[in-house]
């Protein structure tokens, strides 16, 4: 009985110490965006800002581009998901419900697109979009984004909607509905939850996707949040506070989505996870 | 039979023609690219000029270059050792999470906040943290006296290292956590019962009932992690830029310089194009282990038995 108790404390100490290694830098993210200039360089770094103060957030939002970077990764995280949900539902619906010829060669593609990695991907599509004359525009990285969003909905959809009862579509089958009607009028609402996360998941990979915007967007008008937080950075001494408090801004509708939605988040949808 | 037949054409025509838009999309955006960015490794394309086929000097180049097999080098070191700490880290913190205890989802969802948030976000908090002027890592180091001079963390050879190292690490590990405790709860209590009514120890049963039971999908999240630290690019540009001296620079960081800094897009490729073989068979293994088809498990007849 003692041995059980002491192994439950140890545990308990356990899972403070993750908690404290997954929390602290975070932690210390806040702490540094609520100091003054003059706090975040003093010789004794403050474990608590001394005088609390959001000037770093007022200069991140009216004095820098920051904004317009939140805005241009809105438009393009928004739009690239809602695309790439409506293209690929239907890969995964056949996937998940239909017995076609080359199926496997399909399913194979979809599963080989999603694990192909950017590196492989980044220069040909710098040139691709070159070609287009799109450099430089957000409509040349909502190009590239779906090549990435499109493989991944499509795979992690597929246990979502080969989760729904088929009687369902049998009975609308006999009532006459056509394929097309049955996919969309019958499971697309039954998969409602599922599709929901994953658009979330897409949108978040687009959010802070930092490679691709990088080489195609130069100018300040059209660069994404990401591309805004680097640029704060010059000089010996970057103004530390305003990029934390531009990494709060950046995380916190990632964040309280995900706390929202963690308990039918976790589960399946993140066991694909979040491409890199 | 008939029936049977004519309903498989009805469904692949159906099927095709609903995926028209995505078969499209994937071919004139992925697989027309790829095509002509492997042609163009074998082009002296810079950035702005023209390209001129020079078959295979881009690649030659590439492997006499001392830059090029350091590259090589530093990712097999930062993919290896990361890969390894996230395997044995996302398996403690699975194994942690997996005993009852009050307040066990908030947990879970608190120790998945690393790996939700922007990596950009991540990158840019371990460099203030690592910062040489100002830093809290050199503070705390002190304080608890481990060193008595400040660390010049992304100026030391060793140390920029430890700094991507931890970055990856501390973002990647909960994806194995989680993969790892999901599975985990399907394993039966009436297994440990049993072992521990043998006289099995706590280390006994982990060998002998939990390895095995995981083994599976840590190799899954290993391999997949795998693909995304050799890919890994951010993280070590902006952290440390490949400095010093080189030390740090992984292989896209030397693409990109190549490609997008020296503006030699075709040489740029040409180091993608060298490690498209480790890719495909990565990807190729994956395949297998994901394609429910494939497996005999429980889960794939499932799968079958669903599909109409």
């Amino acid at each position: 009985m003692k041995g059980k108790v002491r192994r439950k404390i140890l545990h308990r100490i356990f899972i403070a110490i993750c908690l404290f290694i997954a929390l602290a830098p975070i932690y210390w993210m806040l702490n540094t965006s609520l100091k003054s200039e003059a706090e975040i360089y003093l010789k004794v770094p403050t474990m608590w800002p001394k005088a609390p103060t959001l000037e770093a957030y007022r200069y991140l939002l009216t004095e820098t581009n920051f904004l317009n970077g939140i805005k241009n990764s809105l438009i393009v995280a928004g739009f690239v998901s809602l695309f790439s949900i409506f293209v690929a539902y239907p890969a995964a619906y056949v996937l998940a419900r239909m017995t076609f010829k080359g199926k496997r060669f399909f399913s194979k593609t979809v599963l080989f697109t999603y694990l192909l990695p950017t590196s492989v991907l980044y220069i040909p599509l710098y040139i691709f979009v070159a070609k287009l004359g799109l450099t430089n525009t957000i409509w040349g990285i909502m190009l590239i984004y779906p090549t990435f969003t499109l493989p991944y909905v499509a795979w992690i959809l597929i246990p979502h909607i080969a989760s729904i009862s088929t009687a369902l579509e049998e009975a609308a089958y006999i009532d006459g509905c056509s394929k097309f009607q049955t996919m969309y009028r019958i499971i697309f609402p039954l998969a409602l939850p599922g599709i929901i996360s994953t658009t979330i998941f897409a949108f978040a990979m687009c959010w802070g996707e930092y490679l691709y915007a990088l080489v195609n967007l130069v100018s300040k008008e059209v660069q994404t949040f990401p591309l805004i937080l680097s640029g704060l950075i010059f000089g010996d001494m970057p103004p530390w506070n305003q990029l934390m408090a531009g990494a709060i801004l950046a995380s916190v509708p990632i964040l309280v989505i995900y706390l929202l939605a963690s308990s039918s988040l976790v589960g399946g949808a993140t066991a694909g996870g979040v491409k890199e | 039979m008939n029936k049977k037949s004519r309903r498989l054409a009805e469904n692949t025509k159906f099927a095709y023609k609903i995926n028209l838009p995505l078969i499209i999309y994937l071919a004139c955006v992925l697989a027309f690219p790829i095509c002509w960015g492997i042609y163009i490794s074998f082009t002296n394309k810079t950035i702005g000029g023209e390209a001129a086929f020079v078959g295979l000097k881009n690649y030659q180049r590439l492997l006499k270059d001392p830059e090029y097999i350091r590259s090589i080098v530093n990712t097999l070191k930062f993919t290896v050792i990361t890969i390894g700490l996230k395997m044995v880290f996302g398996t403690v913190m699975a194994l942690a999470l997996n005993v009852d205890f009050k307040g066990r989802n908030l947990c879970r969802a608190l120790l998945m906040i690393p790996w939700t948030l922007p990596n950009i976000v991540v990158v840019y908090n371990w460099r203030w943290i690592f910062n040489s002027s100002g830093g809290v890592a050199n503070h705390l180091l002190k304080s608890i006296g481990l060193i008595d001079k400040d660390l010049v963390w992304f100026g030391t050879a060793g140390l920029a290292m430890l700094t991507i190292i931890i970055a990856n690490v501390w973002r990647g590990t909960p994806f194995f956590g989680v993969s790892i405790l999901a599975k985990l709860q399907t394993i039966s209590d009436s297994y440990y019962e049993a072992a521990q009514l043998d006289g099995a120890n706590a280390f006994q049963r982990f060998i002998y009932i939990t390895l095995p039971e995981i083994k599976d999908v840590i190799i899954l999240s290993a391999m997949m992690s795998t693909i995304w630290t050799i890919n890994e690019f951010e993280t070590v540009w902006l952290l440390t830029g490949g400095g010093p001296n080189g030390s740090t620079e992984v292989m896209n960081v030397y693409s990109y310089k190549t490609a997008m800094r020296s503006m030699m897009l075709g040489r740029g490729i040409a180091v993608s194009v060298l490690a498209l073989p480790i890719f495909i068979l990565l990807i190729s293994l994956l395949t297998r282990r994901m394609l429910p088809e494939e497996e005999g498990s429980r889960k794939a007849k499932r799968f079958r038995r669903r599909s109409v």
